[in-house]
């Protein structure tokens, strides 16, 4: 019941993080801040929902992909979000100001 | 409430593959197609063909992509600021004609682990796989021995095949990039 | 008890949902960039689905794929942002 609880609630957070995260991607006004709410917020979304999904697998040795699978995004997400900023960076894209629009 | 899930799936492939096709900047259309091969690989693999999906994922989203990226290396992006491709009216309907005609061939298929379906109750050979397959190749999934250890040498042909396209790419490239 | 192979399903769903609705910063761009990070975070919403769905169906094996998936979608988003930064702005 308990491990039923905290599925829901991790679900419920990842699912709520991870459209954030979508609400970003589509409304803030340049790629820089893009790539902030997708190297944050995107990656605290997946990372509860795989949480909740060990919890639903339960003990065992499958679970410890899960575990792989989350730190794994923990590592690469924000360094891949790095790499397309450094890339808009370097191609000379302005960052967006207050006074753009 | 899986067919959902399916369904949403379906319109997020037909979506990626329509914008792919649209799409007049050839970078953007590369990236499009990536995001098409993720969701098709997602609906092979909710419709529970994961080695297909597998598949899918490293061909369509991997390999694809960086193929075609060192290809546009050495070509140039089409001018004009539309970001859209014109679409031809006569064109669109052959198009929409063929969907329709090949839509309709849909209702003759069996539907998704159907136990009545012709390649399911074909005892002779489906039935010989399934009974023996573990036992002759020691392989827990059927398909798997199918392709690898019944028909390995065809399998075995294919890989010849890929691994000579490779080293064939790998030439090419190596030459223009020293001239 | 709590239905969580509904609910784990559910959650499967908007998350496609929300890759749909990512869809759309694919397409419009305006920057390379942007479309590219618009797949890299549909990439990680595929790894997630693929993991509710190995929890829902109970099928385990789902997990290699999602593994593989998330291997796939870093090495492409780094190739292409590596990729327009050697070209020098030109593509």
């Amino acid at each position: 019941m308990l491990v039923s609880v905290a599925i829901v609630v991790f679900l419920a957070g990842g699912v709520f993080f991870t459209f954030v995260s979508a609400v970003g991607v589509l409304r803030l006004p340049d790629v820089y801040t893009r790539a902030h709410t997708a190297s944050q917020t995107d990656t605290l979304g997946a990372g509860l929902t795989l949480v909740a999904v060990a919890l639903a697998l339960g003990l065992e040795t499958t679970t410890i992909k899960t575990f792989l699978l989350l730190i794994f995004i923990f590592i690469t997400n924000p360094t891949a979000a790095h790499a397309i900023a450094r890339a808009a960076y370097e191609e000379g894209i302005e960052p967006w100001e207050e006074t753009d629009d | 409430m899986i067919e959902y899930v399916a369904y949403a799936l379906a319109v997020f492939v037909v979506l990626t593959a329509v914008a792919t096709a649209l799409l007049r900047d050839v970078l953007a259309a590369i990236v499009l197609f990536g995001a098409y091969s993720l969701g098709m690989a997602l609906l092979y693999t909710l419709l529970l063909a994961p080695d297909v999906g597998l598949t899918e994922a490293v061909i369509g989203a991997g390999v694809t992509t960086l193929l075609l990226l060192l290809t546009i290396a050495r070509t140039v992006r089409p001018s004009g600021d539309r970001t859209a491709e014109r679409v031809d009216p006569r064109a669109l309907f052959a198009c929409g004609a063929l969907a329709v005609v090949f839509g309709l061939t849909l209702p003759g298929l069996p539907a998704v682990g159907d136990p009545n379906a012709p390649i399911v109750s074909y005892e002779a050979v489906t039935g010989y796989y399934l009974s023996n397959s573990y036992a002759d190749t020691g392989v827990e999934n059927t398909v798997t021995a199918v392709l690898a250890a019944y028909r390995g040498f065809d399998t075995f042909g294919e890989a010849t095949v890929v691994f000579g396209a490779g080293v064939a790419t790998l030439v090419v490239l190596r030459r223009e990039v020293l001239t | 008890m709590i239905p969580t192979t509904g609910l784990l399903l559910g959650a499967a769903a908007v998350f496609v949902v929300l890759a749909i609705a990512v869809l759309y910063r694919a397409v419009r761009g305006p920057t390379t960039q942007d479309r590219v990070l618009a797949i890299n975070v549909l990439g990680t919403n595929t790894v997630v689905i693929l993991a509710l769905l190995a929890a829902a169906l109970d099928v385990p094996s789902f997990l290699d794929i999602a593994l593989v998936y998330a291997l796939l979608n870093f090495l492409v988003a780094v190739a292409i942002s590596k990729f327009t930064v050697d070209r020098g702005g030109v593509m």
